[in-house]
């Protein structure tokens, strides 16, 4: 039996999953508090006074980082698309524009990522919870095979937006199966949070559907009303982007 | 209220048994009861922290004096060193001459509660200035003219005297130094570190490369969900 790796070497244009070294920051009260899981993150401490301006003082927290790219890939390139297909569109041919959009530096600066933080610095007693997967808000990644970092926790509840120019390495990318345990994670912590899944499915056993109702404001969502009136919802997976073009809702 | 870094201290000594107490002056200072005469007695707000039932005491005037020129000279020190301030400038700042201020130093005039209070203020601000300000302190304080000095508005009673202190700092050129500060702070070794010196970054950065999409991808229509999925007319009866 073949066991897929975790990690990939990243190549080519960014992805999600992609392990970085790039700068992070916060905003803090000005007590500069800082909680212990993030203690590596806060390398210093940035008051920005606006007293001239008549305004409350800024205090943020910084540092250079472990992160990990949590925008989809669509997002990655969609300032990229929207341009070259203004330009097909235009007359212009498909290289040529994706030349162009390629050349200028304006477009898609910027994704989303949250920093990786060692699960030795989660207490002892909670650390299985965490490197589990069971706590929301944190998606657990081993230690890549260069042992570059340790067996840590990606903390989505810290998350930053950061320039593509800012970024300083890269060197792994987790696998495709492991991206898809990282947008459930994403999924669970800002939106659904369940994990009774199996227990609702299992209620379902030996009932039938008796009607199927689809949200016309929500597309994701699709529910089988049971024979008993209870309500199966059932959500689609995340997915991986399609070149080309979408070809469903 | 201004704090007192180091307080003075007296001695209470009980006349029985000539054993000694340490008593903090602060309260004193506080009290009504400031003025020329050679000693005055306990105000209201002052309290001795020792069991005092068999003691009976009092205390000099003197100490007070000494205390307070200890602490005159300390905060005029600070002042003079953290800004380049003249003692002259120090002592305008605070409606006296620098005689006035010398003697309160050598403890032969005693302050008023109102030159202490402008003397403190004076050192409050111009720790923030220096601070904010750093070498250009001095041309902060002083302003661009007597009319419109910063120093002025302590001798005229101000104790707060920042946003003046900033608009001055602007109209000299200087506003920018006050705008942000950074301060490092103590952290355990970040994660990054390692991982610097274990990666070649070159080769491995993200390339510009897009991935060709339709606009359909970044604008989805959700309203067609329904058109696209619609919902059967009659329920359908299915065993899972």
């Amino acid at each position: 039996m073949t066991t897929e790796p975790a990690y990939l070497p990243a190549n080519g244009p960014l992805n999600q999953g992609d392990i970085l070294i790039a700068p992070v920051a916060r905003i803090s009260a000005s007590d500069h508090f800082v909680p212990d899981r993030w203690d590596r993150l806060d390398q210093t401490e940035v008051t920005v006074d606006r007293s001239e301006l008549d305004e409350e003082a800024i205090h943020v927290m910084s540092g250079q980082a472990l992160v990990m790219v949590t925008s989809h890939d669509c997002h990655h390139d969609k300032e990229w698309n929207t341009e070259r297909n203004r330009l097909i569109r235009s007359g212009v041919d498909p290289d040529e524009a994706a030349a162009i959009a390629e050349d200028d530096p304006t477009l898609d600066r910027t994704f989303q990522a949250s920093p990786l933080v060692p699960l030795a610095d989660f207490d002892a007693g909670s650390r299985g919870n965490y490197q589990a997967g069971r706590v929301v808000g944190y998606y657990p990644v081993p230690a890549p095979p260069d042992g570059s970092f340790p067996e840590s926790v990606v903390d989505l509840t810290y998350r930053c937006t950061v320039d593509k120019k800012a970024i300083t390495g890269r060197q792994w990318c987790l696998s495709a199966t492991e991206r898809d345990r990282l947008r459930y994670a994403i999924a669970r912590f800002d939106s659904f949070r369940t994990v009774e899944i199996a227990e609702t499915i299992e209620a379902a056993i030996g009932k039938s559907i008796s009607d199927v109702r689809v949200d016309t404001t929500n597309a994701l969502t699709v529910d089988l009303v049971l024979d008993d009136d209870t309500v199966l919802r059932l959500v689609q997976p995340p997915v991986e982007p399609e070149q080309g073009g979408r070809s469903r809702l | 209220m201004t704090m007192i870094a180091d307080p003075p201290t007296a001695t209470v000594i009980n006349t029985d048994d000539d054993e000694e107490f340490t008593l903090l002056v602060p309260a004193l200072l506080e009290a009504d009861a400031f003025g020329t005469s050679d000693h005055i007695g306990f105000s209201t707000g002052c309290r001795v922290a020792s069991d005092t039932g068999k003691t009976t005491w009092f205390m000099s005037g003197r100490a007070i004096i000494q205390a307070l020129a200890d602490e005159v000279e300390q905060l005029r020190d600070r002042v003079g060193a953290r800004t380049g301030l003249t003692r002259q400038e120090i002592a305008r700042a605070i409606g006296v001459d620098r005689r006035s201020l010398s003697g309160f130093v050598t403890g032969e005039i005693r302050p008023t509660e109102g030159r202490m209070l402008a003397l403190r203020a004076l050192a409050d601000n111009a720790d923030w200035t220096a601070e904010h300000f750093g070498e250009h302190a001095r041309e902060v304080l002083r302003g661009k003219s007597p009319e419109s000095s910063p120093l002025r508005l302590i001798a005229e009673g101000r104790t707060d005297i920042r946003r003046e202190l900033q608009a001055a700092a602007e109209q000299a050129g200087f506003g920018s130094a006050g705008r942000v500060t950074i301060q490092p702070r103590e952290s355990r070794e970040p994660l990054y570190l390692k991982a610097v010196s274990a990666w070649s970054t070159t080769g491995h950065l993200p390339s510009r490369l897009g991935t060709p999409r339709d606009d359909a991808e970044y604008e989805q229509d959700l309203s067609r969900a329904a058109a696209a999925t619609p919902a059967p007319k009659r329920p359908r009866r299915r065993q899972i």
